[in-house]
């Protein structure tokens, strides 16, 4: 065979876009099995209830009817539920930008972003690239987070740059004021500062 | 946040997912092999991760405990799918590239794919006790919490596991003095 040792076989990483999709359905697939859970209790509870036997055709026929309606009625499109669902943006050789609920995002050349509005806690995973985030303030309402690499960046208002390279991370306040958690650390920084995943410990 | 995970914090929850992502993905690459469902173990994997979460009592690192419990998710997917159809002396890619670091890589490659095509004819627990003690190189102790199992019947699994690639690899040159490089291990 050969005098050099070979080692042990190499373990081959997932992209990003794949780590991306992974995320994406194990976060599905436990909305679902809460879902059915909840289900599950409530349809347990429901049966010491007498009219538990009368509301089981009952919804059973309002199901076929609503289905029934929807096939044969007049084509619209689904009502408001698409704006839950995670959407991805890939720009290519040009910026892109996007509106995501109120903040503005626009992405550096060749990026890809995920944007979730799950709960109302808007969330961008960046895959990939660099993207800037104009967040208008949320007051009482939840964060807005980025995701990149294992950093969370959480602002509830101001302007951040955010750039992703692998596993290096490295953002960029330019208005306002953010929240970066890695790797157990929380580390606040302010405008006109800058952090890298680099030295996680320094803000400049 | 392990514990704000286990409450449901759904934020927690995905931090959690990207600190664990990578030991998780590895102990399944490590046992399995290039696999073309690894993304669905990987998912298996992390909602029995979130389920148990509430039971995880820190005993040992929340990295090891998710890889247990990948461990046992590979455990499951070599028990429920079909012992491989190909015969490991068709698996042999051709290599052709004269450049030496190229010829390296691809030797590689070729030796790790008849490797886990051995791997796959072996029974689940000497292929894991294998594939963590001897290719990974972890310790037996580590082994044996990872897999539940005595440290005794760690190092038996490991020794068969080797008597029964050796016994596969006498027909086979590539397999076995690849598995020659492993020979210090702990059988």
């Amino acid at each position: 065979m050969t005098d050099q040792k070979l080692g042990p076989p190499p373990v081959e990483g997932l992209s990003d876009v794949a780590w991306a999709r992974v995320e994406r359905n194990v976060f599905t697939r436990m909305e679902g099995t809460v879902t059915n859970a909840v289900a599950a209790r409530e349809v347990r509870g429901e049966r010491k209830n007498p009219w538990f036997w009368l509301a089981v055709p009952g919804a059973a026929a309002a199901a076929f009817a609503l289905a029934f309606f929807s096939i044969k009625g007049p084509a619209q499109q689904p009502a408001g539920h698409g704006s839950d669902e995670p959407s991805r943006v890939v720009s290519g050789a040009s910026p892109t930008s996007v509106s995501f609920g109120d903040a503005h995002v626009t992405l550096d050349a060749n990026s890809a972003v995920l944007m979730d509005q799950k709960d109302a806690k808007p969330t961008a995973l960046l895959e990939n690239g660099a993207a800037t985030f104009a967040v208008a303030p949320r007051g009482d309402r939840g964060a807005f987070t980025v995701m990149a690499g294992d950093a969370s960046i959480r602002t509830s208002n101001g302007e951040l740059h955010v750039a992703r390279e692998g596993e290096r991370v490295e953002v960029s306040v330019e208005t306002g004021s953010v929240e970066i958690r890695f790797h157990g650390r929380e580390i606040p920084v302010g405008a006109h500062h800058t952090w890298s995943s680099d030295r996680p410990s320094d803000v400049k | 946040m392990a514990q704000r995970a286990a409450d449901g914090d759904r934020q927690a929850q995905r931090e959690l997912f990207h600190q664990l992502k990578k030991p998780v993905h590895h102990t399944l690459y490590r046992i399995l092999g290039a696999n073309r469902d690894i993304e669905d173990l990987i998912q298996d994997a992390f909602l029995e991760i979130f389920r148990a979460l509430p039971s995880f009592r820190g005993d040992s690192s929340l990295n090891r405990w998710a890889q247990t419990i990948a461990t046992r998710q590979a455990f499951l997917s070599i028990e429920k799918r079909k012992p491989a159809a190909v015969d490991l002396d068709v698996v042999e890619d051709e290599i052709v590239d004269k450049d030496p670091d190229a010829h390296r890589v691809a030797l590689a490659r070729q030796a790790a794919k008849r490797l886990y095509a051995a791997l796959d004819r072996i029974d689940a627990k000497q292929r894991i006790a294998f594939a963590l003690a001897v290719i990974d190189g972890l310790s037996l102790a580590e082994v044996a919490e990872m897999t539940d199992s005595s440290l005794v019947a760690v190092k038996t699994r490991v020794w068969r596991a080797r008597r029964d690639l050796m016994r596969r690899a006498a027909k086979d040159p590539v397999l076995a003095s690849y598995l020659a490089e492993f020979g210090g291990g702990d059988a």
